[in-house]
């Protein structure tokens, strides 16, 4: 979405899960050599606030070029440190291929490595709320608050509640540890409890941090543990992916839906209509 | 003119350590925590009745240990006593207790800055060689440490409170292995000595 600078929307765009553009309910198509943007604007900002090149039509997202049109990058992916096929994964044939767009799963935008250290929290909530049509002051402010999560008073301690805030696994009521599906069911209710308390700081920060699958599953037990030093690195040095993903998390959000519903769990279906009761006819 | 302006940063930054850390201790809920009347196997960690042996076993090796004078807060923290023994065989029947080890499970507020924080005090149970990490005084790995994966420990809950009742080689133990998900309640009524 455009605005203009009365804060009044100028233009906003509808894109399917893998990045085509909708207008008037038809998926728009792309071709080489079009000059000029399929929906007859000059909007050149497009899936997910990245730039659309007006020549070949694809987008722009720092690291590689990405054709909305086919669902895929037009170049492999590529890591820091040699390897053959990086960030994959035997067991999910879908890592294997190095032009999928998030695993071919576009809605679950769950990366396959990574992790948020509270400036990537800061920085990402910045663009995401600019791009949705925050001013600066507003969205360095929200970024501040959202990265400002992780010192929160008991933010780190091991219980449910306080690990579902960064969407990890913690200790319940009954004294056992959560299992993933529980801490699931435990951050979705949070980011929803948090939405409708207005504490948008913290329901960016739990869907940030859902984003990374090294805290999805796990549970916190501080920095002598075994697996603190993978825990700090990846914080700190996220993968390309886990900042898109962790993006378009907090893009949703601040759209004002929850974005862990169709994650974890499919939105429940609609209570069947009650039969109408059977009228009783007056007696004359 | 740079030295000083760095001392200053750094003490400003020791400053803000210590604040939080302190505002980490400051204790959330002061309410105690029901003792297990069960064991809870899963996921991944175990949660134990108190006086009651629970037998370890990997490869060859058997080992034994239980949870005493558990006191716990609805917020995890609190304190416990273990002792633990490695079983031998001597004769086909019979056992000796050996390697016997105990000590005092003390569970803190965490303290610290994130991403640096840490748990003061005790939180591992030793059982001969090998080591478990507890989360809250009741709240036992069933990996080494702190470790999420399977290590191939097998556990299985006994109704022996002391020593000389534990049969390590009743047919009627239920022994449970590592699970990331799955949770297994068994009463004390339900086990073997």
């Amino acid at each position: 979405m455009e605005l203009s600078s009365g804060g009044w929307p100028v233009w906003s765009g509808q894109f399917t899960p893998f990045g085509q553009e909708i207008v008037a309910g038809q998926v728009l198509g792309w071709s080489l050599g079009n000059q000029q943007p399929a929906d007859g604007t000059n909007m050149h900002y497009k899936f997910t606030g990245k730039e659309r090149d007006s020549e070949s039509g694809l987008d722009y997202f720092g690291a590689r070029y990405y054709a909305s049109n086919v669902g895929r990058w037009i170049s492999a992916d590529w890591a820091q440190k040699p390897e053959a096929v990086p960030y994959s994964k035997l067991d999910d044939p879908q890592t294997l291929n190095l032009y999928t767009y998030v695993s071919n799963n576009p809605l679950s935008r769950v990366d396959p490595d990574g992790h948020l250290e509270a400036q990537w929290h800061a920085l990402i909530t910045y663009l995401a709320a600019r791009n949705t049509g925050h001013g600066r002051i507003a969205s360095a402010n929200l970024a501040a608050k959202t990265a400002w999560v992780d010192f929160r008073h008991g933010s780190q301690h091991t219980d449910a509640v306080h690990s579902n805030w960064h969407g990890m696994r913690g200790v319940k009521p009954d004294g056992t540890l959560q299992s993933t599906a529980e801490s699931h069911e435990g951050t979705r209710n949070t980011v929803d409890n948090a939405m409708k308390s207005g504490d948008t700081a913290l329901a960016l920060h739990a869907v940030e941090d859902s984003a990374t699958p090294m805290h999805d599953g796990h549970a916190w037990t501080g920095i002598f543990s075994e697996s603190f030093p993978k825990h700090f690195f990846e914080d700190n040095l996220p993968t390309p992916t886990t900042i898109m993903n962790s993006y378009t998390n907090a893009v949703v959000v601040l759209d004002g839906e929850n974005p862990l519903r169709p994650i974890y769990e499919p939105a429940p279906p609609p209570p069947p209509k009650q039969q109408s009761e059977p009228k009783l006819i007056p007696r004359k | 003119m740079p030295k000083a302006r760095n001392s200053c940063l750094f003490i400003l930054f020791l400053a803000v350590l210590a604040g939080c850390s302190r505002s980490e201790q400051v204790n959330r809920s002061q309410g105690a925590m029901p003792l297990a009347q069960e064991f809870v196997f899963g996921p991944r960690y175990m949660r134990l009745p108190e006086g009651y042996f629970v037998l370890v076993r990997k490869g060859n090796e058997v080992g034994a240990f239980r949870l005493q004078h558990v006191s716990q807060k609805q917020d995890g923290t609190g304190t416990s006593m273990y002792e633990s023994f490695i079983l031998e065989k001597e004769r086909p029947r019979n056992i000796s207790l050996t390697n016997q080890k105990s000590g005092v499970i003390e569970i803190k507020q965490v303290r610290g800055i994130h991403p640096f924080t840490w748990q003061p005090g005790n939180n591992e149970i030793h059982v001969g060689a090998w080591k478990f990490g507890c989360l809250t005084p009741s709240l036992v790995n069933m990996s080494s440490h702190f470790s999420e994966s399977d290590d191939g420990f097998e556990f299985a809950p006994t109704a022996a409170q002391t020593p000389t009742d534990i049969k390590p080689f009743d047919q009627n133990l239920r022994w449970v292995h590592f699970d990331n998900e799955s949770r297994v309640t068994i009463p004390i009524t339900a086990v073997a000595k």
